[in-house]
């Protein structure tokens, strides 16, 4: 009898941890501490002098940049903007979730957002990005 | 004298830059859909590269495996590293044309029909697809999109066995994208 109650018990925890693992929440990058927090310049070089060694070091890390906003994006989901990193033809490639940040944010203003770096295309993506401050 | 050869300089200069006019996008948007009986999910990339030449119809496109954004965080989870491995294989590519780019004018208002073939890379694979896409041209807004089908066990993507229900073997992908004159 007490084995039977002791089974039911652990199947529930088991199956209550699975569902919770199964319907887990993407890290929330406002509330996550940056892995590494460098400018667009540093960021860029890295990956220009070795695309594999950067990817090794900086993929999936929550990276913070502060820079000026090239342009602002709103596509089909969410929203996106570019930062300057000193090269036109590479910038850094700032993507939210949410459309928030396009009716705060401008070219021309200065910003520091945090984001997972998901890797370079001709520009830098961060992905899941959250604004950590504006302005000066 | 001067003057003439400088001229003359200046005219080739524009000519082969109207004639190779190039369009571009980094933000295209790229998004698959699959849907069994247990599960369904989709998941979207706002940052596709695409560079799209309207001499040679050439067509290019890139995407980053880590930058498609799942509902489910396990999901993404899986997706990069059970099965596009994305840490070995960053980035997914194509490379092809636009079979009719004659037809096609960018510089006028109206909807074409296109036909796209090339090679698809992802998860260290190579494949021939070919897809019909439409352009639409409003005003010098030029749009693109193209859905088209990939069969997982082609680009050798395993599915285990204890999920195999879950996960449909082919997944529908769709590209839209606002695509810009490229200024030389």
């Amino acid at each position: 009898m007490k084995k039977w109650i002791v089974f039911v018990l652990v199947a529930a925890v088991a199956g209550f941890a699975g569902y919770k693992m199964y319907n887990k929440k993407h890290t929330d990058t406002a509330t996550a501490k940056a892995d590494v927090v460098m400018s667009p310049q540093e960021l860029l070089s890295a990956y220009e002098s070795d695309e594999n060694a950067a990817n090794a070091k900086y993929l999936d890390k929550l990276v913070e940049v502060e820079g000026i906003i090239t342009s602002v994006n709103a596509p089909e989901k969410g929203s996106s903007l570019t930062m300057d990193s000193g090269n036109p033809m590479a910038a850094i490639i700032c993507e939210f979730e949410s459309q928030e940040v396009t009716k705060t944010l401008k070219q021309g203003d200065k910003v520091r957002v945090k984001g997972y770096c998901t890797g370079k295309l001709d520009d830098i993506v961060l992905s899941r990005c959250s604004v950590v401050a504006t302005g000066q | 004298m001067k003057q003439s050869i400088l001229s003359i300089v200046m005219m080739t200069f524009v000519l082969t830059a109207v004639s190779g006019q190039k369009y571009f996008t980094k933000t295209g948007h790229i998004s698959f859909y699959s849907e069994t009986k247990l599960e369904k999910f989709d998941a979207h990339n706002k940052s596709a590269s695409i560079v799209y030449d309207s001499e040679t119809g050439k067509l290019e496109a890139a995407a980053l495996v880590k930058g498609f954004q799942f509902e489910k965080a396990l999901m993404q989870e899986h997706f990069n590293e059970n099965y596009m491995e994305s840490n070995k294989y960053p980035k997914a590519t194509f490379k092809g044309a636009i079979e009719n780019f004659e037809t096609i004018d960018l510089t006028k208002n109206g909807k074409y029909a296109v036909k796209v073939s090339g090679d698809l890379t992802m998860h260290g694979v190579t494949k021939k697809v070919m897809t019909d896409g439409q352009i639409v041209v409003n005003n010098g807004k030029v749009e693109a999109t193209a859905e088209f089908n990939v069969v997982l066990a082609d680009y050798k993507i395993n599915i285990p066995s204890l999920v195999k229900d879950q996960i449909a073997k082919t997944v529908k992908i769709k590209i839209t994208s606002a695509l810009e004159m490229l200024k030389q």
